[in-house]
Order: structure tokens, then sequence, then C-alpha cells
């Protein structure tokens, strides 16, 4: 435009100098007479044409900003996705690095103590220390023991120490001092899992709980359903010997309640101690179970084996168990039902020639709401009263009294108080009536367990 | 006292009948499979029994897949150590692409369910993909409640006996505004594996 008026000037036409001021007269009269439409238009012009060239040069600096920007933010997406690349990475290094901490090997133990005042018997306690070391050599490969710190015998001993080789779901391999299979007692005998003190008579005078034994096995579990699931646990073990306790101590009873029964009459002393087999020949024990909705577990179980030295005479034993949980009913899922049946024949023995038992308990868990603002709930998320009742009966048939048999009548009643799970403070009440152990007399027992 | 201790022997049995016959009268259901891959598994059906009933769920509901991913994503938890009374460094619950799969297919899930019904799934884990971590989500009033069942657990294992404690521990850690079921008034009875997340501020 610059260019163009110069040119424009320079071009002009040669006028007079008269025409030249008659114009430039003609042109100041025109201004006087119309400022407004001067004033409008004359600043105007100039203006139109120095800003033409400001707003391109700003168009140019937002264009290189929004480019600059549009850079940056890629620069910052791909840091940010390389960053994202190398959290996953650590996220997975960490993930993997926790899970061969965690189970590599774990440390625990459980303990008990245990207060005891029955009628005519002087007053006592008792305890239990256990350790349990579990963990993980291979992702497939897993350990479990569990060890008796002698408490109160002195003696240390073994009641698990074997080690899993994890296959599939159905079929796992298992070898070292197991856990015997019989019955769901024995298998979860931990006493701060208990809701009573005592363990029911049918799992001290029939099953020897706890009853461990070397040997190899298989366990699995197999799904039926969505609902419905079985598993078993099978075991080839060294198997009970014919040290069992047949007599009193201090002679043959006279009588059905004279005498003094030997402590441990029944299977206890037949366990091997992890001793080497008596006679050669294995014994085969095993447990099946059927869940229902993780809720109903129905077991039965089974064992077979020769005890004696030089026959091949065998101790066969049955037990039938059962554990309801209802969970998410109103009502009833404050309730857990649990049974179980056990039934040793020892052939070509009289004392014992057959030994069975059983007991049912009921436990009802509440936790009153007074009690939050209280000691006993103030500082706990979880805590919980446990009403419980058991009825428990055991038969010990054998020549060595007049009567045939030995029995045991047992029910209780307990209240047991956990602030959390793994910590229970229990009290009892025990009325019982028969020959073995505890005989007819009731008592009072009352212990705090505990796990870790 | 004998009396009360027969009383108490037919008051057992009768307790033990009932249960019985209460297990026998229980239904299944068939699930819905929304959403089916290698590594994942998502599907419509009814809450497990065993799970108390928190009444009609909020659902059909409409769930922003952003809004999920920011409740899933940083998701906590933490388990035992080999130590006694130790925890190690609380770990992730999904890792980021479980996070946003989820996140994008439980929506899907969560706008199809009927009232009756749960959004329940299961991922593998990337690294090792014979551990799964499966749960359940679904909407009462305005919160996400998330449980879960396993959580990287290994599908060989087969049955985990609840009386072995060394047994693999570990517990939700809720985040801002986010809390544990308590099956108990006044915050008693807390569930570690039940988180609740509010959807709205």
């Amino acid at each position: 435009m610059r260019r163009s008026l110069k040119h424009r000037r320079n071009n002009a036409s040669p006028l007079g100098s008269h025409t030249s001021r008659a114009i430039a007269i003609l042109a100041l009269l025109f201004w006087g007479a119309c400022p407004n439409f001067l004033f409008a238009q004359l600043p105007n012009l100039p203006s139109q044409l120095s800003n033409q060239p400001l707003e391109d040069g700003k168009e140019n600096s937002v264009e290189q900003l929004k480019r600059k920007v549009e850079q940056i933010q890629k620069q910052y997406q791909k840091e940010l996705s390389e960053l994202q690349e190398r959290l996953g990475s650590v996220e997975k290094r960490q993930s993997t690095l926790s899970d061969e901490l965690g189970q590599s090997v774990k440390l625990g133990g459980y303990g008990l103590v245990a207060f005891e005042d029955f009628r005519d018997r002087k007053t006592t306690y008792a305890g239990k220390m256990e350790l349990l070391i579990s963990g993980q050599f291979h992702d497939r490969i897993r350990f479990y023991s569990e060890i008796d710190l002698g408490v109160p015998h002195g003696t240390s001993e073994v009641e698990q120490g074997y080690v899993d080789l994890l296959l599939t779901q159905a079929f796992n391999f298992r070898a070292g001092v197991l856990l015997t299979p019989f019955g769901k007692f024995n298998l979860d005998h931990f006493d701060p899992r208990q809701d009573l003190t005592d363990r029911p008579v049918v799992a001290r005078r029939i099953t020897p709980t706890t009853w461990s034994d070397l040997g190899v096995g298989a366990f699995g579990l197999v799904p039926l359903g969505d609902s419905l699931k079985a598993t078993y646990d099978i075991q080839v073990i060294n198997g009970l010997t014919d040290k069992f306790t047949a007599l009193s101590q201090g002679g043959a009873l006279g009588s059905s309640t004279g005498g003094v029964v030997a402590q441990d009459i029944g299977l206890r002393d037949a366990r091997t101690g992890l001793r080497t087999d008596n006679n050669g020949n294995k014994a085969v024990v095993g447990r099946g179970t059927l869940k229902f909705l993780d809720q109903y577990e129905v077991g039965v179980s089974g064992y077979r084996g020769a005890y004696k030295e030089t026959s091949n005479d065998q101790i066969v034993g049955t037990s039938l168990d059962a554990e309801f949980r209802p969970r998410g009913v109103p009502f009833w899922e404050d309730f857990v039902f649990k049974a179980e049946y056990a039934r040793f024949d020892i052939e070509n023995s009289s004392a014992p020639s057959s030994l069975w038992g059983y007991y049912a308990q009921i436990n009802y868990r509440f936790w009153p709401a007074f009690l939050n603002s209280t000691v006993m709930g103030r500082h706990f998320s979880n805590p919980a009263l446990t009403l419980v009742g058991r009825y428990g009966y055991a038969r010990i048939n054998t020549a060595a009294v007049s009567d045939g048999k030995l029995t045991e009548n047992t029910t209780v009643i307990g209240l047991n108080y956990r602030p959390v799970q793994n910590y229970v403070i229990k009290v009892e009440y025990q009325f019982n009536s028969g020959q073995l152990e505890r005989k007819s007399l009731d008592g009072f027992l009352a212990s705090v367990s505990w796990l870790f | 006292m004998r009396w009360l201790a027969n009383s108490f022997r037919s008051l057992l049995t009768s307790c033990l009948l009932l249960a019985l016959v209460g297990s026998t009268s229980c239904s299944t259901y068939q699930n819905l499979v929304v959403y089916q891959s290698d590594t994942a598994l998502i599907a419509l059906g009814e809450l497990p029994a065993g799970y108390p009933s928190l009444g009609p769920n909020r659902h059909p509901y409409t769930i922003d897949p952003k809004k999920l991913l920011t409740l899933l994503e940083p998701l906590e938890y933490r388990e035992g150590s080999f130590l006694p009374f130790a925890w190690v460094q609380p770990r992730r619950v999904f890792t980021m692409s479980q996070g946003k799969m989820l996140a994008q297919e439980l929506p899907k899930a969560l706008g199809m369910a009927l009232p009756q019904e749960v959004a329940a799934f299961t991922v593998a884990d990337e690294e090792n993909p014979d551990r799964r971590t499966k749960g359940f989500t679904f909407i009462v009033g305005d919160e996400l409640h998330l449980i879960l069942e396993e959580l990287r657990k290994p599908s060989y294992l087969g049955e985990q006996k609840t009386y072995q404690p060394q047994a693999h521990g570990w517990e939700l850690i809720p985040g801002n505004s986010q809390r544990l079921y308590t099956s108990r008034p006044e915050g008693k009875g807390t569930v570690p594996h039940w988180v609740i997340c509010p959807l709205k501020p």
C-alpha cells in the first residue's frame, strides 16, 4: 500500500502551482467543513495499515505457542507413558518379591494355659505351647511344621512336619509327619480355634487326638458344581500298634466303677510316637468330604491297618463328621453345629475289643451392643462372645471289667470371649458320669489360648 | 442338674436336625456371562449364600468407567509377613491393566444387572496366570460394594483349609472416604475382605 501511494505520488501528473494551491485551499476548506468525517476516516486509514502486520505477528506467535504446547504435551505424554511402564515393571517386581518373601517362611505358634477344678480332685493348671513354621521354597512345594514344645511333659515332639508337592487341584502329594485324616477334630485340633477348653471325650478316648504318623499321602479338591465340592486326603502310614492300654492301673477292675482306670486307656498309647513300624504292614487312612456352599461339610473317614508285631490282625476304624455354619441367614448365621462319630474294632483283642463314641456341639456367637462402650469392646473391631453347649459319649468294650464296657457321658456348657479372633478366654462347666477319665466328677474349667 | 444335661441333649439333637433339613432347601442360580477372555471373566449372578442380604441392590446402575477406575486402581491390601504380628508393604489389588479392564467391563455388567444380582469377576495374574483374584461388586444406595473372595490365589492349591492358620492371610485397606463392611452395629465386626466405596462426594 505504502509503495503504491509513493508510486502514485511520484507519478502524479505535473500540475501548475496555481492549480496545486487551489486544490490545497479547497482541501483545507473541505477539512474545516467536515472535520468529523476527516477524523473518522483519516485516523483509521493509517491504523488499518499499521495493525494488520501486528495481527499477523500475533497469529504467528499464537501458532508458534500452540505448536510448542503441543510439543510439550507430546513430550509429557511420552515421559508419562515411560514412567507408567517403569512403574508397572516396578510393581511387578515388587509383587514378585513380595510373593517370594511372603511365601518363603512364616513363623507362628499357639499356646494354652488352662485351669481345672473337679470335685474331689486337686485343682491344677495345664498348658501347651506349639511352634508353627510354614512356607514355600518353590511355587509348588510348601512345607508345614507344628512342633509341640513339650509343655507340660518336658519332651518336645513333632505333631506335623510335612512337605507338599502341589501338582494339580485334584491331586497333590504329601510326605513327612502327617496329621492323620481321621475325623475332623483331629485335623482341626488347635486349642485357640476351639470354643471349649476340654476336647470331646470321643476325640480323647476313641480317636487318639492329636494323632500323627510318618507316611506319604495324596490330597485334592474335585469341584462337583458351583456350590458343591469334594475333597479327599488319603495316607499310607506306619499305623497303630498293639501298645494300647487295656487294663486299669494297679490290676484288673473288679467292677465297672472300681479300681483306677489308666489315664491313657484306649488307643492313645497305640500311636507309634513316630517310631518305626512294628510289623512292616502299612496302614491306610483317609477322609473324604462333601462341602456345600462352603457352609455345610460332611466327612467320612476310614482306617485299616495291622497292629500286632507277629500277626495280621487288623484295627478297623470309621468316622463320620459334620459341620454346619449357616451364613447370610438371619438368626441362624450366628450358630455353628458340629458333630462327630468314631468307632474302632480291634481283631482278636478282648481288652479292648472295640471303642466308639460321638459328640454334638452347638455354638451361638453374639455381641451385645451395650458392651461396645466397655473395656471388652471399646478397643476391638470384632469382639465376640460365644455360648457353647456340647454333649459327648464314649464307650470302650473290654473284657477287663465285669460289665464288659467302660463309658463316659459328658455335658458341657461354656462361654468364651474373643476380643480378636486369635485370642480367647473360655470358661465352662462339665457334668460327667461314667468310668473313664473324669468319671462322675463334675467340674469347672477355664483357659486362655492364643494363636499367632 | 441332670435334668439340665438331658434337656440340653434333646435341644442339641433338634437343632442339628433343623440345620440338616435347612441345608437341603438351598437353591442354585445360573450365572450370565457378560465378558470373557483368556485372563478374565465377568458374570452376573446372585451373591453366594453366606453373605448378609443388604436389601435389593440399586441395579441396573450407570457408573462412569473413569470413576470406577479411580476406585479400583488405588485399592490396596496388606498381608502377613513371615514374622508374627508384622505386615509387609501394602500392595495394589489390581494391576494397571486389570484395573482398566475391570473399569471398562464392570459398568456394562452393573448396567445390565437386576436388583438381586451382583457382578462377579475373576482375573488372572499377569505374571503368574495360574494365580487369580476373584470377587463381587454391587451397588447399594450410592455406594459400591467390593468383596474379594480370593486374592492372587494359586488355582492348583485346591482347598485351603481354614484350620491351617499359616495360610495366606490378607486384608483390604480402605482408601479415603472408604470403609470396611461391619457385620455388627457401631462399627463392630469388620469384614476385612469387603470394602465399601461411596460414589457421591
